[in-house]
């Protein structure tokens, strides 16, 4: 029990950056985690041994938020990115970038946001990613595509193409 | 699609996401990097998607060491089966 609680307390730090860009609050996000570390803690013979528990927290933490928008009904389902219902938001340094990205991702669906910071900021694959929440890899890109898509509207990411250079490396292809 | 991109090889935006995210299967590689020397649109794209990606990661680090994590932390070593 204690080699899982250990392994369990160390994920706790990317289920709070998880939960904290979801939720958009420090509250909320801070709510979600513990009830999610309760109930992981609560079922730890649920969760196979010699796996990571990363997926299987993040699932739990998945659900838990999903029932929580059922219960509150506090967001849209889905919003279009052809809705035309948002206002661009000019930047132009980068501490405004990340002020704003916030205002970004929660101006996206729950679905394209969760997909978009699964796989965009804990660098999970295509594959773990559509396993998590239950949905096809092909669901998976394309909620990708249109919150990548929807995001650089709403951040009104100009890039100047004479500073493009002709070779790009992917260098964040996996977060740490 | 820009006129420079005439003679790149057509390379549908899904696999520049792919590209970007370590998805992009070994075999597509040389398509999708000859379709980003040769087209400008496809870089622009990229490097947008990129600078989303270097937004996110900056915008929320791992909160390693703050109190309210070690604090988590803490309770859950500390946790025992009721």
């Amino acid at each position: 029990m204690d080699l899982q609680k250990q392994a369990i307390a160390v994920e706790i730090p990317r289920l709070r950056r998880y939960a904290r860009a979801l939720s958009g609050t420090d509250a909320d996000a801070d709510d979600l985690v513990q009830e999610t570390l309760t109930r992981a803690l609560t079922h730890v013979d649920q969760w196979t041994n010699g796996e990571s528990p990363r997926k299987w927290l993040f699932s739990i933490l998945h659900n838990h938020y999903v029932d929580l928008l059922r219960r509150t009904s506090r967001r849209p389902a889905h919003v279009s990115i052809d809705a035309g219902d948002f206002v661009p938001i000019t930047l132009a340094a980068d501490a405004g970038i990340r002020r704003d990205l916030d205002q970004g991702l929660q101006a996206l669906s729950d679905d394209q946001r969760q997909v978009l910071l699964l796989v965009g900021l804990e660098g999970m694959s295509y594959a773990e990613t559509a396993d998590l929440l239950d949905i096809p890899i092909g669901t998976v890109m394309s909620r990708l595509a249109r919150g990548r898509e929807r995001l650089r509207h709403l951040m009104a990411c100009d890039i100047d193409e004479n500073n493009v250079p002709a070779s790009i490396l992917p260098k964040l292809k996996r977060a740490p | 699609m820009s006129p420079n991109a005439t003679d790149a090889p057509f390379i549908k935006d899904a696999d520049l996401h792919a590209y970007l995210d370590g998805e992009l299967a070994a075999g597509a590689l040389p398509d999708v990097e000859a379709r980003l020397r040769a087209d400008t649109d496809a870089r622009i794209l990229v490097a947008s998607l990129t600078g989303q990606l270097e937004a996110l990661q900056s915008k929320f680090p791992l909160p390693n060491d703050c109190p309210k994590t070690k604090a988590m932390v803490d309770n859950v070593l500390a946790w025992q089966r009721r």
